[in-house]
Formats: C-alpha cells, structure tokens, sequence
C-alpha cells in the first residue's frame, strides 16, 4: 500500500530493503577476511586497504547526506555564492598533500590507530592528547547525530509517514552497528565502496537529467534574473571573507575528521595512498558541484520556499522530475538508495572513529595491561553503546538543545595545529600547542553557543566563522609562547 | 618542492579562488553571471592543481624527513 506522500511504491521499498540488508551480509564478510583479533586489524583493515577500496571509502566517508540533501538546499538559499562548497572539498584534498604523506609513513612505523595517537607520540603530554581526543569525539558526535537524524526524515519521506521517525532510525542504526562490528574498518570500507558507487552514479545521473529536462546552466540563468534578480548580485566584502573563512574550514577542520585520518592510516602502501587522493581531487566536481546545480535548478523551479522547505530542494526537483515522466521508479530508487547510502557511510566510519578513540585513547590509559582481542571486543561493546545511546538522543533531543550541537568543525579545527605545526616544526612544544588549543576552543565555543543563545554575538563576526577566530587566536599563543620559551632558552645558554 | 612551499602554493591558489575582484552587478558569461563562472572555473582549476602538484611532488614530499 503506497501512502499519498511516498516518495516510494511497495516494490521500491522492498529494492531499498534488500539493499540495505545486503549491507549485513558484506559486513559478515569484511568479518571472514578478518586475519587477527587485534585493534590495527579492526579499526584500520590490517592497513591492508587497495587503492579501489580506499579511495571509495574515503569518497563515501567525505561525502554525508548533508552534501546531497543540504548543499542543494543552501545552493537554493544562497544561490551561485553556494560554489563556494565546491571548493570547501578540494581545500580539504590540498590539506591531505601537505600532511598525509609524513604522517603515514609515522603511522606505519609507529603503529598509530587514531589521530591523537600521532599526538601523543609527537608531544607526550597526556592532558593534551586526551583533550585532542574529546575534541575528535565530540565532533564525531554531532556528526553521527545530526546524521541519524536526517535520515529518519528520509525514511519518513521514502515510505510517507507508513514507518515513523523513531522506528527508521533504529532500524537502519541496528543495520549499521551490525555490519561494523562483525568486521571493524573491513567492513565499513566495503560497504562503503559499494555506497560510494551508488553515490557517484546517483548524483551524476540527476545532474545529467537536469540538463537534459531542463535546460542546465541556461534555464537557470533565465529563470533566476526573471524570478531572483539579487542572486545575481556579487558577495559583499564581507561575504567574500566568509567564503575565504569557509574554505579555512574545510583546509584545517575536513581534513582532519579522525575517520578521514584512520582511512590515511589504512592505505596498504604509499602509493595507493597518493593515487587515491588524487583523484579524490576531482571528486568536488563531479558531487558537490552537481548537487549545486540541484539546488540552483530548485531555485529556478520553486521560488519563494522558507529556509525549511528548502532544505528538501532535492527531493522538490526529483518528483518534479518523475512528474515530468523524465525519471521513473527506478532513478527515483537510484536518488534515494544514493542519499541513504551517503549517510550510512558516514554514520558508520564516525561510529568506528569514536569507538577507536574510546577504547585506545581513554581506556587503554586506564587498562594498560589488556591483551588486544579484549580490547577489540571492548570495542565492539562501546560501539553498540555509542549507537543506542546516539539513537536514543536523536529520536528525543528537543530542537533547541540540537541547535547547540551544531557545532564541528569549529571544534576539531582547533586540533589542526597540533597536527600541521607538529608534523613540520620540530621544537615546537605541547605547552604552547595545549595553551593555544585551550584558548582556541573555549573562544569559538563561547561565541558559537552565545550565537545560538540569542545573545548579540554574531557567530561569524566580520564573516569569518567563530572557529576560524578560534584557530586565529589559537595559532597566535602558540607563536607567543613559542617565541617567550625561545628568549628563555637564549638567555640560559 | 617541500611541504611547506606546498602549503604556500595551495593557499594562494585557494585565496585566488575566492571573486575578490567582482564588485558591480555581473555580465552573463556562458549562462552564469561573471564572478559565478570566476568561482566555478577557479574550483576546477584548484582541483587540477591539486593532481598536479601530488603527480609532481609527493615523492619528494615523501622523502624529506
């Protein structure tokens, strides 16, 4: 029985269904090629992954359900200023050049499982790795949340309302701690590399309808000067640092997501690793680029939509689309197994990154004498925990206490000089490293949650994002006391 | 090229890539105003910068230890 507003008929649900549930018998397995009971074998694949497996999971991990359903949502708020998303991603790749290849080729040596493990070894100070870790985590965190969340709006959306919010949100969660804790990094990667294609030919196939249906780029630009002449109009100066800010975010904050580091970990060798970056490169492009057009495409064929309303210009363009007869159930299937499998892929790696940060960052601290396939199996336990407990604050979690969660990457963009200044200064110390993420983190917190507040703080003031203030001030007392522990030396020698 | 010269080469390429240089009401260029076509080429562009620079220099980068 189809409800009035499914996205879906029976048999297009029952497609989603099966796929889905396949994701369970790819994680059983990731789970029979394991070849140790160890944390390196679980949370990084053995460091064993191949060029195609890496730069998939690293596509499908990079790219969230935000990319396919709220780019194109800003893209119809903002209009062409929304291109800046499409150089947020490619900063994050020009980040992976300048730290990746020092850091594995330390990972290999030195057997690092997460990022605060390169932390701890290059500056041995127990207070500031831990306080690296619960940055990670809680960016992590709000990652999973905000992700789980969106994806039972698309469950409520693909079956109109048939399975609740709570209900597809535990079901597809249930799905994916399964699948990740039968096989760890293997079976997130796989799983991952048959989402990323599912992803990639989802998004490049409602871009290519859209020029063909529509009319691309042209239709737009008429449309748009006739119904939205003011899109049209250049950012502002200040709108022009926000963009260079925003680019800041995606160069320090991205790049650094703990999942995205682990993958670098995971690279069977340097060159599958370059390879795969590589071409992740050109990945902005053919995803966030085409999602813009989305949106832009929505802009053109929905004016007048609130900031909500917006936030569904995908799904506005598809049904257009199927209306059209330009699309039948099986793009519309295409579309929506893309977008689940986006989030999935990404709810799943965040899932796997925290659990790693828990278990070897906080209780390995605490349990130092654990064999490693208890530790595996503590693992294990933490994810099914992080899940219920993610699960439960997703379905419960009133609106205005999720406003304050929206915060990331201006926390995990405090880490960064911790790694960049770290990799490449040798005498820098972690006094001034856990000084400078201190004061970094408590400024962009402190005006981030005023902002949400309502207080009379802008969160971007002077267009640039509070983090970014952060990373400033941040990066600023790390040269002050840098400097002042530099004289000193002087003046005892 | 070293890390650091490649950290510089990146941030100016992405610093270049924002429309600093559009500030009155845009011309159409190829369907899309003049400092939207700027971006979208400039995003290209970085992108192909990026490919270049890992082809060229990441085994030098490698080695620098």
């Amino acid at each position: 029985m189809k409800s009035e507003t499914a996205l879906l008929g029976p048999g297009g649900i029952t497609f989603l269904g099966i796929y889905i549930l396949s994701l369970i018998l790819i994680g059983w397995f990731g789970k029979k090629a394991r070849k140790e009971n160890s944390l390196s074998d679980f949370y990084l694949a053995g460091r064993g992954m191949g060029l195609l497996v890496l730069f998939l999971t690293l596509y499908a991990t990079q790219y969230s359900g935000n990319t396919l359903v709220g780019f194109a949502g800003r893209a119809y708020r903002e209009g062409y200023q929304a291109l800046v998303l499409v150089t947020l991603l490619s900063a994050a790749v020009g980040a992976f050049i300048v730290y990746a290849p020092r850091l594995y080729r330390l990972s290999k040596k030195h057997k690092f499982i997460t990022p605060a493990d390169y932390v701890h070894f290059r500056f041995k100070n127990n207070k500031l790795t831990l306080f690296a870790s619960s940055l990670c985590l809680m960016a992590l965190a709000n990652y999973i949340l905000t992700n789980l969340k969106a994806i039972g709006y698309i469950v409520v959306s693909v079956t109109g309302g048939v399975v609740p919010f709570a209900y597809g949100v535990i079901a597809l969660s249930l799905v994916m701690v399964i699948y990740e804790t039968m096989g760890g990094m293997r079976s997130v990667a796989w799983t991952d590399s048959l989402q990323g294609i599912i992803l990639m030919i989802g998004v490049i196939t409602i871009f290519i309808t859209i020029q063909i249906e529509y009319g691309g780029f042209e239709f737009i630009y008429n449309v748009i000067q006739e119904s939205n002449p003011t899109k049209f109009i250049p950012p502002t100066f200040t709108q022009k640092l926000s963009w260079l800010s925003t680019l800041c975010l995606g160069f320090f904050g991205i790049s650094i997501y703990p999942h995205a580091v682990q993958r670098i970990y995971s690279a069977n060798n340097e060159k599958t690793l370059k390879r795969s970056i590589q071409i992740m490169a050109f990945m902005p492009i053919v995803t966030t680029l085409f999602m813009v057009v989305v949106g832009l495409t929505a802009l053109a064929l929905f004016p007048g939509l609130d900031r909500q309303a917006s936030e569904g210009a995908t799904l506005l363009v598809l049904k257009d689309l199927s209306q059209r007869g330009a699309i039948g159930t099986g793009m519309m299937v295409l579309f929506l197994s893309a977008t689940i499998a986006a989030i999935m892929s990404t709810v799943d790696s965040a899932l796997l990154s925290m659990s790693s940060i828990i278990t070897k960052d906080f209780y390995t601290r605490l349990r130092p004498s654990k064999s490693q396939a208890e530790l595996t199996r503590i693992g294990k336990m933490i994810s099914w925990a992080i899940m219920a407990f993610s699960v439960y604050l997703a379905i419960v979690l009133p609106q205005t206490i999720w406003r304050l969660l929206e915060i990331k990457l201006e926390l995990l963009i405090q880490v960064s000089p911790a790694i960049f200044l770290g990799l490449y200064f040798k005498k820098i110390t972690s006094k001034s490293i856990l000084w400078g993420m201190t004061f970094g983190t408590l400024f962009a917190v402190s005006t981030m949650v005023a902002n949400k507040l309502g207080v009379d703080i802008p969160a971007k003031p002077f267009g640039v994002h509070a983090g970014v203030w952060g990373l400033i001030i941040n990066l600023a007392i790390v040269f002050i006391l840098e400097k002042i522990n530099q004289s000193n030396n002087e003046e005892v020698i | 090229m070293n890390s650091i010269k490649i950290l510089i080469v990146s941030w100016v390429a992405l610093f270049l890539t924002v429309p600093w240089w559009f500030n009155n009401i845009s011309n159409k260029w190829l369907n899309l105003p003049d400092w939207g076509l700027y971006a979208m080429v400039a995003a290209i562009i970085y992108s192909l910068l990026l490919a270049i620079i890992i082809q060229k220099f990441w085994e030098i980068s490698d080695n620098e230890e």
